[in-house]
């Protein structure tokens, strides 16, 4: 079901009218998972046996950890995030590399579930499945929650497509509240949705469709410099309005039912190094990757004077492949791994020299990191909206005249 | 200190939200002579963007929306943008000329422009769905034989949201054929359709939003089209800016390209190969059968291509072009032998091309001329005025 479409419009209104119109918090979860269940099978009905398969290992994995000393939880929070990674990589790609016809789905009735098609929000509940084992083993959390809250978490259908990645205990806290919605809630959500809507509908569409217009391979084989160049910039822009519209949909639908869903982008246009810009954009993806990955990487090298570069690099390259097991998001990753550890390597070999102070409080300074930022992210991202990396090459020589 | 009081009251809210409607609902009341005036140009095929859901969509959804009676005896013309008339203006396109040479012959009934830029007989079909239920007193079809050689055929596209209402009046013989063809709209897009058709009944605004809105089938340079189409209509460019093709100045050919201007290499027609693309053909063969079974004659008429401009620029050998004529010849035989109705391209003079297919007001002209005259031997009276 499209965000920005009729079906989903009504289906939302009367989720969050029959939301409300129940009196107690358990009946409204009941009606919340039942929607979603509603909205899977409106889409691929076996995702939703997926996303509640996903809980259940969430819970099953948490409890049995729980249940352990402390100094044995590892080796079962290991089982758990292989468990998340299995599940990954079986619907993601199992058809893929069995050598799976696709022309065989073409016919498949509705009922008759279909290998290529990817549960959606797979790798968002993968992330907080893992987040969730991870909290338990760092002793962030000592809860492992029941199974019904884990449904309901990974059942809530509003970031379900594309996020914002959220936490299990700020999420159950939230959806465990009694009470009503506050008429200030509900302008906030409108404003916040209609917002979103305009991002997407009146900027991200338009100039998206004109953006690949540009990038179309005939244009970067035949070598059509303005257009490609044009077309790059814009794919940027594009996704940055196309995203976080997505985002301030969701956000907003959100509070509806009364939850607060992390913000998922901050200005990123205004980013003056690597660093900054990667806490603006997809913030919830990002603190993921920096929380899971590249603490426990940096705490690990932590003797080491280039560990914590390195585990940037390293958390860089998984958050690259993340996207896909492809060549040109591992040159994504890859990419902005070398950025973001040669931006800590200057940081420990410069920044804390007096020239290097004063370097970093110049406005010229700023203005040069704000280009770089923006130059790599235009170009980065173009990896995106280019079907190959040897595609992208080919945009880099046209452009270039290399 | 006391808590900050809400900002906001559910008294207020139903203000705004009450207020907003009642905006909405004046603009849609402003917007009526809008509407009007655009029905007024659809039925006389001089509107190729109607009020749909989006510029691309060029004006097919006449077939739903026109009054039974004018529709019975209209005439769809339905092709891609030679037909649609890029560079030309909205009354010099073929179908617009066809009209007005009817009605000189006093014919008055209706000429619909269901053309689509980009479009092929493939996008067609859903246009022969809806005669199902909606006929048409016949429907011409535009014939590129070129695009049916081996090689070219594409997967079908998925069904457009502008093609599913449409697929929709399909009759329930036709439903089956569609079916076998799996041209079938999913359960999903059948209840996204039911309340866009509530949302396209209820609101003027949404209705004719191919010309005020931007879409996501509407990228900027289409917003740069309709402004400079609308500067073109209100007298502030010449006539010719109505139109969009790639000779931007809207030129004849040999005109637009002096001076050692060559044109791009899109204009390069290839034709590798002399046997049909069946994936290809076989839409021709279902929409013949559509049109059938809705009782509506459906003849392709050939489009002409500028030869002389293919070899001016080299973008292709005698050999080439011995090998089209070839394939040209194998491909109408085929048809004719399958039962499809073919009208030969007419000869065009050497200034009725933009390009290597796109026409001038003269080349449409010609064009339109063949066509009425095809249709003056062939229609029958007009039942009742229209």
């Amino acid at each position: 079901m499209n965000l920005l479409s009729w079906t989903f419009l009504v289906f939302s209104g009367a989720s969050v009218a029959l939301y409300y119109a129940l009196p107690s918090p358990r009946l409204r979860q009941v009606a919340l998972v039942g929607a979603t269940v509603l909205w899977f099978t409106f889409g691929v009905w076996w995702h939703a046996v997926v996303a509640v398969a996903m809980a259940t290992t969430t819970y099953l994995f948490g409890r049995w950890m729980m249940s352990r000393p402390e100094e044995k939880r590892g080796v079962v929070c290991a089982l758990g995030v292989a468990s998340f990674v299995g599940y990954f990589v079986l619907f993601r790609y199992l058809a893929l590399w069995s050598g799976y016809d696709p022309t065989a789905a073409v016919g498949l009735r509705w009922w008759m579930p279909n290998p290529l098609l990817a549960p959606l929000g797979l790798s968002f509940m993968m992330f907080e499945g893992i987040a969730h084992l991870a909290d338990l083993y760092l002793g962030r959390t000592e809860a492992p929650g029941s199974w019904w809250s884990h449904v309901v978490f990974n059942l809530f259908f509003p970031t379900r497509v594309i996020g914002p990645m959220r936490r299990y205990e700020d999420f159950t806290r939230d959806i465990n509240a009694p009470g009503r919605i506050a008429p200030d809630d509900v302008a906030w959500a409108a404003r916040r949705i209609l917002w979103g809507v305009a991002k997407k509908a009146l900027v991200a569409n338009p100039l998206g469709a004109f953006a690949l217009f540009n990038l179309n391979p005939g244009l970067i084989t035949a070598g059509a410099r303005a257009p490609l160049v044009l077309g790059a910039a814009l794919y940027w822009v594009y996704l940055f309005f196309d995203l976080s519209g997505y985002s301030d949909i969701v956000i907003g639908i959100s509070r509806l039912f009364g939850v607060k869903v992390p913000e998922n982008f901050h200005r990123p246009y205004l980013a003056d190094n690597i660093s900054d810009y990667w806490q603006r954009w997809h913030i919830s993806l990002s603190a993921w990757v920096r929380d899971y990955v590249f603490n426990p990487l940096a705490i690990r090298w932590r003797g080491w004077t280039y560990g914590a570069p390195l585990a940037a690099f390293s958390s860089m390259v998984i958050l690259g492949l993340w996207h896909g097991l492809e060549l040109r998001y591992l040159i994504f990753g890859v990419w902005h791994g070398a950025l973001l550890a040669g931006y800590m390597v200057y940081r420990q070999l410069f920044g804390r020299k007096p020239w290097g102070k004063r370097l970093a409080k110049s406005r010229a300074w700023s203005v040069a990191g704000w280009g770089f930022v923006v130059l790599n992210s235009v170009l980065s991202h173009l990896l995106f909206a280019v079907p190959t990396a040897a595609m992208g090459l080919q945009w880099l020589r046209a452009v270039t005249g290399v | 200190m006391p808590a900050d009081p809400p900002r906001w009251t559910w008294s207020r809210l139903a203000r705004l939200g009450l207020l907003t409607a009642l905006t909405l609902s004046l603009v849609d009341l402003g917007l009526a002579p809008v509407e009007r005036r655009l029905d007024a140009r659809l039925l006389d095929g001089a509107l190729r963007n109607g009020p749909s859901i989006a510029a691309a969509d060029g004006s097919r959804r006449v077939m739903l929306h026109a009054p039974d009676g004018a529709r019975r005896e209209a005439v769809g013309i339905a092709g891609s943008s030679i037909t649609y008339g890029a560079g030309v203006s909205d009354d010099e396109t073929v179908p617009a000329n066809v009209g007005a040479l009817l009605r000189r012959a006093g014919d008055r009934r209706p000429v619909f422009n269901l053309s689509q830029a980009g479009g092929g007989p493939r996008d067609v079909l859903p246009v022969a769905a809806a005669m199902g239920t909606r006929p048409l007193r016949m429907l011409l079809v535009e014939l590129q034989p070129h695009n049916f050689v081996e090689g070219v055929g594409h997967p079908p596209d998925e069904i457009g949201d502008d093609e599913l209402p449409m697929l929709l009046a399909a009759n329930a013989e036709q439903r089956r054929l569609l079916d076998a063809a799996e041209m079938r709209p999913s359960f999903q897009r059948r209840v996204e359709d039911s309340l866009s058709a509530l949302a396209h009944r209820a609101w003027r605004a949404y209705r004719i939003r191919a010309h005020l809105w931007i879409d996501e089938q509407f990228p900027p340079m289409n917003v740069a089209w309709t402004l400079r189409r609308g500067a073109a209509a209100a007298g502030v460019l010449p006539r010719r800016f109505q139109g969009q093709s790639t000779n931007v100045g809207k030129l004849p050919w040999r005109r637009a390209y002096r001076d050692g201007q060559v044109p791009s290499a899109i204009q390069r027609l290839t034709v590798t190969g002399t046997r049909v693309d069946e994936v290809a053909y076989r839409p021709l063969v279902l929409l013949a059968r559509l049109a059938r079974v809705a009782g509506v004659p459906l003849v392709f008429y050939e489009a002409p291509l500028n030869l002389p401009f293919q070899r001016e620029f080299h973008f292709m050998s005698e050999e080439d072009i011995a090998r089209l004529r070839a394939f040209r010849e194998t491909l109408l035989a085929r048809m004719r032998a399958d039962g499809m109705e073919v009208l030969d391209a007419p000869a065009l003079p050497d200034d009725g091309y933009l390009d290597r297919a796109h026409l001038t007001p003269l080349g449409a002209h010609v064009m339109g001329r063949h066509l009425a005259a095809f249709l003056s031997t062939r229609l029958p009276p007009m039942s009742a005025r229209p």
